[in-house]
């Protein structure tokens, strides 16, 4: 009953005019920046971060959460048109979807696409809807401890799973939390580390820093290499039906991706790319005789995956919405956004700001139906807008960052930041460093500083209230495990692969010890933890 | 190669992740002269002296170990194919190009507070479409329309309080 009042309430608020407008500027702006290749949904989110600000909160949040899942939608476009990923969840989609396009299919991928998105969304949005009272409910037990655990699970997660480099994604989130820590200590109102200075008494904030790392950075990357974009398929717009088995095809895909991805979205740890892997795994594993179909051009090899990918777009919210802690980069920057707008998500959300909440999951069943509806007649433009010359997207992206930064509180520090940061994105993408577990480190480190010292208040000094509680303790255990297995299991793992290579040796080719031997070192000696 | 591009060595990379390292002792020092307060823990220097540990000891493992230190890509936020090696610094055209974009961007973080935000991004547009290969023409009817959208968006319909300059 809750629930079913709580969506009522919440489509009053989102089909409020200027709601209704807010998701659709949204998702239609998100879209566009999605599409310009390089920029990707956080750079994206980033770059557009600033116009929210200047929207009520409900609007704002609106509006930033149709740009996030508009930019997915546009990284798609380009994974599938031009084998361009616009963000990690549509690696997958470059296979099949740009093979699939190549066959003269495009408008029909695009299609399929758009609908599963929808689909998904709409499947996400709904299974949200049951579970966040329920969540919320169970986010009630949750104290201090429990925080600082759930974020340290959060952040081992997320930098195990995602890449071979734990320990250098480690070091950037931390040194994105240290900057965070820069400026007013927002427990006790002193400064520290600002050296005397005015400038960083006013410290780090999120929107300048992300702009600099996501949006200056990629601009300098472009000017550097001097490379323009690569050409696109054409679509028509009444080429864009497809066929009775392509959609046989398709719709079950869809469903099962949409399954694959709400259920990931809800788990700590990168669910965007991992749910598209395992929507592609499911789908190549049930395909039977069809197995050989992927890689060129299979519908169930982007349909699945796609529909995951979106359906993690709305269900990784739900993490944020009722605990506080983001799971993943972009969400991360939904959660600053909302800190901006005066807003302390968490367990008491749902109570403190229904209208934010319900608000909130009801637009994003009109966004859904938004992105469907802008996108497919749209899609001759957003083509063309790969067309745009390179020297005029430069100076637009330029003079929107600069204008985005300045607005939010006028200060020439923040554009020093923008740039410095700008510049510091550019060196350690030259050293080949993730930029986005700064941002995660900048938004999760003031979470964790809070509910740290919470903690050492509450157990007066004394670390054993960690793994004295039962939740922060499996937790923690959780964290220890996903950290440390690979290391433990990988003795066992090299002995089931001698034990699956031994039958080869006797083979009388004497091609083994260059062949195998050296796959094995190759192996062993390329991961890097 | 060409001869005048100018790689990322692994010399480069080794004093990056110490200058990193040695960033984060600085910040541990400067932590530890912060209060841990009463109960400790619960005052300003807690998780900061967590973060800087942290930040020291991961900077140091990523030094130690050859694979972590030398990554070749494999990113979270975007879809980078593994590469066999760094990218190569700025240096001839794409140089002084990257020099002229931050030169230019720093003229019109000045001329916005004095020219106003609108003159100042005409000015900045129609510069860098012109010296980035635009016609002087084409460079300046675009730059115009799109400072209109962005006077039309940010200004009127946004309302920001954007220097106005000689708008006034």
């Amino acid at each position: 009953m809750d629930v079913i009042n709580g969506m009522i309430g919440g489509f009053a608020v989102a089909l409020q005019p200027v709601n209704i407008l807010a998701a659709l500027a949204g998702a239609l702006i998100g879209t566009a920046t999605g599409v310009l290749p390089g920029l990707g949904v956080l750079g994206a989110m980033a770059i557009l971060m600033p116009l929210t600000f200047y929207l009520s909160p409900v609007s704002g949040l609106i509006m930033l959460a149709g740009i996030y899942y508009g930019a997915m939608y546009g990284g798609s476009t380009t994974a599938i048109l031009l084998r361009i990923p616009g963000e990690s969840g549509s690696i997958i989609s470059t296979i099949d979807g740009n093979e699939f396009a190549r066959k003269g299919r495009a408008g029909p991928a695009l299609m399929i696409c758009a609908v599963g998105s929808c689909i998904a969304g709409t499947v996400a949005v709904t299974g949200m809807s049951a579970m966040m009272p329920t969540l919320a409910s169970i986010a009630l037990k949750f104290s201090s401890p429990e925080f600082c655990a759930l974020a340290i699970l959060g952040v081992i997660t997320l930098v195990r799973v995602t890449s071979r480099y734990v320990v250098r994604n480690l070091l950037m989130v931390v040194f994105g939390a240290a900057i965070a820590s820069i400026g007013v200590d927002h427990v006790v109102g002193s400064t520290r580390f600002t050296f005397g200075t005015e400038s960083l008494s006013l410290g780090f904030e999120l929107v300048p820093v992300a702009l600099g790392l996501f949006g200056i950075s990629e601009i300098l990357r472009v000017v550097q290499s001097g490379g323009g974009f690569p050409k696109s398929q054409s679509v028509r717009l009444r080429e864009m039906m497809p066929s009775r088995k392509e959609w046989s095809d398709a719709w079950p895909a869809i469903m099962r991706g949409s399954g694959i991805g709400f259920i990931m979205g809800l788990l700590p740890g990168p669910a965007s790319l991992t749910s598209t892997f395992a929507s592609y795994a499911v789908e190549r594993g049930i395909a039977g005789k069809r197995k050989k179909e992927f890689g060129k051009g299979a519908v169930q090899g982007f349909a699945g995956p796609e529909a995951a990918n979106n359906a993690v777009a709305t269900s990784a919210l739900l993490p944020v919405l009722s605990l506080g802690i983001p799971f993943t980069p972009n969400v991360a920057l939904l959660l600053g956004a909302l800190m901006v707008h005066g807003i302390q998500p968490g367990p008491l959300l749902l109570m403190q700001h229904p209208d934010i909440v319900w608000g909130l999951i009801a637009s994003m069943y009109v966004g859904n139906v938004a992105l469907l509806m802008l996108n497919l007649p749209l899609v001759g433009i957003w083509v063309q807008l790969l067309r745009v010359p390179q020297h005029i997207l430069i100076g637009v992206i330029l003079v929107i960052s600069i204008i985005g930064v300045y607005s939010v509180r006028s200060s020439g520090w923040d554009l020093a930041v923008l740039f410095i940061f700008g510049i510091v994105g550019f060196v350690l993408r030259q050293f080949k460093f993730d930029l986005a577990p700064i941002i995660l480190g900048l938004v999760l480190g003031p979470v964790f500083e809070k509910a740290f010292r919470e903690t050492m208040f509450l157990g007066r000094g004394n670390l054993d209230i960690f793994i004295t509680r039962p939740i922060s303790a499996t937790l923690l255990a959780i964290s220890v495990l996903v950290l440390v297995a690979p290391f433990a299991l990988r003795p066992l793992s090299r002995r089931r692969r001698a034990a699956l290579e031994a039958p080869k040796i006797p083979e009388p080719r004497g091609e083994r010890a260059h062949s195998g031997g050296t796959k094995e070192q190759e192996l062993g000696g390329s991961r890097g933890d | 190669m060409n001869k005048s591009s100018w790689p990322v060595t692994k010399w480069q990379v080794t004093t990056a992740v110490v200058i990193l390292t040695l960033l984060g002792v600085g910040y541990t020092i400067e932590a530890i002269q912060l209060p841990l307060g009463d109960p400790p823990g619960s005052g300003s220097a807690s998780a900061p002296l967590l973060f800087g540990i942290s930040w020291v000891l991961f900077g140091i493992i990523v030094l130690l170990r050859p694979n972590e230190l030398f990554a070749r890509g494999e990113s979270i936020d975007e879809a980078e194919p593994e590469d066999d090696g760094f990218p190569d610094w700025p240096s001839g055209e794409g140089g002084r190009k990257l020099i002229l974009l931050l030169a230019l961007s720093g003229l019109f973080l000045v001329a916005m507070l004095h020219l106003g935000t609108i003159v100042s991004s005409f000015l900045l547009l129609a510069s860098i479409s012109w010296l980035f290969g635009g016609s002087l023409r084409q460079s300046i009817f675009t730059s115009a329309a799109i400072s209109a959208a962005i006077w039309f968006i940010f200004i009127y319909l946004l309302q920001m309080r954007l220097p106005a300059g000689i708008l006034i």
